[in-house]
């Protein structure tokens, strides 16, 4: 018997299943991949185009700071690194994320540092010439670029009137701070003796007397009586004494309202300075000893300054500046005020002098110039330049008193003393201050006038600071 | 004698035993698999979403950082809104549209949504003095004149395929006015 056998066809359901499977499988892992890198470029794409500021800006830094060390000078900026092409200098510094390509450019009145910051772009490691060129290392990196450009202004430490670390205290009768400026013909007038500066003039007084506190606490300025042609600031938080017949803000202001307290948009409670500490001066060439007993014009001074650095216990008697002369006092600066005793400094018209308080107590007095056509006023420095004569205290000195004066012309910076211009008597003494203060606290007795001499804000150490800033 | 051959599917048959045992195996296969795609196909919607709200969120963000920062000044402001003073004088505005969830800015009369399906957003703005201590800054009381500093948040949130649950991101940012 032949029983035929039937064979089995073979199927491939099982198979198709599993590829069709495998393929939907595949299809959403690749989709997974293809979105997961999508969003991992994108991401890594923006923090490169963030990192690339912060390069940039690490470019404007170091341009600032560049420009603030060795500015003063302007040949001197091709140092340090920077290559110098006529008026513009440049600096190309690499980091490990990348690199930024600085330049300054110094203009007469400000400079301006330009900045790009690159950082390679995530995923563009890209070849020159194909894949065979890259391996053997012709490659080129794509870079994400930001550009930054400031433009920088120079600033002095004496761009205010009064500025304190913890109050200001204007409450006397008749208190006035107003400005002018002695090197402009329409905001002073010159005396007619020969110098090349102005003098104060009320009737061309300007409004930029700013004074302000850095510290944020209730009345840090009181100005209850006073009348300020300026700006009045305080630390957040801090406000400004009104409670009286006080007035701030503009000349117009100031004239129509003696007695309507502040101009809206003339305080604000957001002042942001510093007055760092003073330091001695360094390198200094003491050694020289000033002139002892010296009759001049008549005149018999106790101590006599030319040119050149010096180093003395106490500063007191009868005192003149004849050259540009740099005094570091350690024991006491004190002046009698008696008038029969004539003491007190007095500033020839060329002279220049720095005095470092670096003592506790600082007492000045006016006296009559022998040598000068407002010979019949008490003053120190009376007409002359206020940038001519500058006293510095350091942190030592924590008191500093101005009294029985017309005129002070000059700056006053100790950031560690509480300064007070006394006025005595108005039968006797007028009080005008010229020139700029800065202090711990600074207290104008009743009478006190101050007028703040703008120029200073032109003369002595200055500093770049970032007055416009612009992505290109 | 002819004897029929026998086929084999003609024999083939499953007892009672087999299908008790086949049915539930295969029904949980199934589910298995259908879980599996639902679960999947969930995940990657939220995944979607969430990359989609990212991506929104920086671009919306690295647009109003690198903005804001050239501005001269903030003139205007309240808790939906910021209007600055731009680096060339003109007005920029940023504006949050609670109806209809969306952050605009606004400059020569043309505006660009930078957000959507924004549920949240607030403004808040601080003058330039650090606080003591901290790296925040002081409140400008609401005086847009005084501000140097602008903080923005929101939160976003887009709505999930086979789900009422939402997928939600949040940001916040300061931004300073470096002209300021």
């Amino acid at each position: 018997m032949k029983i035929p056998l039937l064979t089995r066809k073979p199927a491939g359901n099982v198979l198709m299943v599993a590829l069709f499977v495998m393929a939907a499988m595949g299809i959403i892992l690749a989709s997974y991949l293809t979105m997961i890198r999508g969003q991992q470029l994108n991401t890594s794409r923006s923090e490169a185009w963030n990192r690339s500021l912060a390069i940039a800006e690490n470019g404007i830094e170091e341009g600032l700071a560049h420009l603030n060390l060795n500015g003063s000078v302007s040949n001197v900026l091709g140092t340090q690194g920077w290559t110098a092409a006529g008026n513009k200098y440049t600096l190309h510094r690499d980091f490990s994320e990348g690199y930024f390509e600085a330049s300054i450019t110094v203009g007469l009145t400000n400079a301006v540092i330009s900045s790009i910051g690159y950082v390679p772009a995530p995923g563009a490691l890209t070849s020159a010439a194909g894949a065979m060129m890259a391996a053997a290392g012709n490659t080129a990196t794509k870079y994400i670029t930001r550009t930054i450009e400031v433009t920088c202004e120079r600033i002095t430490p004496f761009s205010k009137a009064i500025a304190a670390k913890d109050s200001i205290d204007l409450n006397g009768k008749n208190v006035v701070v107003d400005s002018y400026d002695s090197y402009n013909s329409g905001s002073s007038t010159n005396d007619g003796s020969g110098v090349a500066w102005g003098q104060y003039n009320a009737a061309k007084r300007r409004d930029n007397g700013d004074i302000a506190v850095i510290a944020g606490f209730k009345d840090d300025i009181s100005i209850s009586k006073a009348e300020v042609r300026g700006h009045a600031a305080t630390g957040p938080g801090g406000s400004v004494d009104l409670s009286g017949k006080g007035v701030i803000g503009d000349n117009a202001w100031c004239d129509s309202n003696s007695s309507k307290g502040a101009k809206p948009g003339w305080t604000s409670s957001d002042a942001n300075f510093t007055l760092p500490s003073v330091t001695l001066p360094f390198p200094f060439n003491s050694g020289v000893n000033p002139l002892g007993k010296t009759t001049i014009g008549g005149e018999t001074y106790d101590y006599v300054f030319d040119t050149g650095d010096y180093a003395v216990g106490n500063l007191k008697g009868n005192v003149l500046i004849r050259g540009k002369a740099r005094i570091i006092v350690s024991g006491k600066i004190d002046f009698d005020d008696d008038p029969k005793k004539a003491e007190g400094i007095e500033l020839d018209d060329t002279a220049r002098v720095e005095i470092y308080a670096d003592c506790k107590d600082v007492t000045m007095t006016g006296k009559k110039h022998s040598k000068k056509t407002t010979s019949n006023i008490l003053g120190i420095n009376p007409g002359g330049n206020t940038t001519n004569l500058t006293l510095y205290g350091t942190d030592k000195c924590t008191k500093i008193e101005l009294k029985s004066l017309d005129i002070f012309a000059g700056i006053i910076y100790a950031p560690n003393a509480a300064i007070t211009l006394k006025t005595g008597s108005a039968k006797y003494y007028h009080a005008n201050f010229h020139g700029a203060v800065s202090g711990k606290s600074v207290k104008l007795e009743k009478n006190a006038s101050f007028h703040y001499d703008e120029n200073i804000a032109n003369c002595g150490p200055s500093t770049y600071v970032i007055a416009s800033w612009t992505e290109k | 004698m002819f004897i029929k051959p026998i086929r084999a599917h003609a024999t083939a048959g499953v007892t009672l035993v087999e299908l008790m045992f086949a049915i539930p195996i295969g029904m949980i296969a199934m589910v298995a698999v259908l879980s599996f795609a639902s679960y999947t196909g969930r995940s990657f919607a939220a995944l979607l979403n969430y990359a989609d709200l990212e991506q929104t969120s920086r671009n919306a963000l690295d647009t109003m950082t690198s903005k804001i920062r050239g501005t001269s000044a903030l003139t205007g402001f309240t808790t939906n809104s910021l209007t600055f003073k731009d680096a060339d004088g003109k007005s920029l505005a940023f504006t949050y549209d609670t109806a209809k969830k969306t952050l605009v800015w606004t400059k020569d009369s043309v505006s660009t949504t930078l957000l959507t399906g924004c549920d949240q957003l607030d403004f808040d703005i601080y003058q330039r003095c650090s606080t003591n201590g901290t790296f925040d800054q002081y409140p400008t009381s609401l005086q847009a004149s005084n501000t140097k500093v602008v903080q923005v948040s929101w939160l976003c949130s887009r709505p999930m395929i086979f789900s009422r649950l939402n997928t939600q991101t949040a940001q916040s940012s300061k931004i300073v006015l470096r002209n300021q």
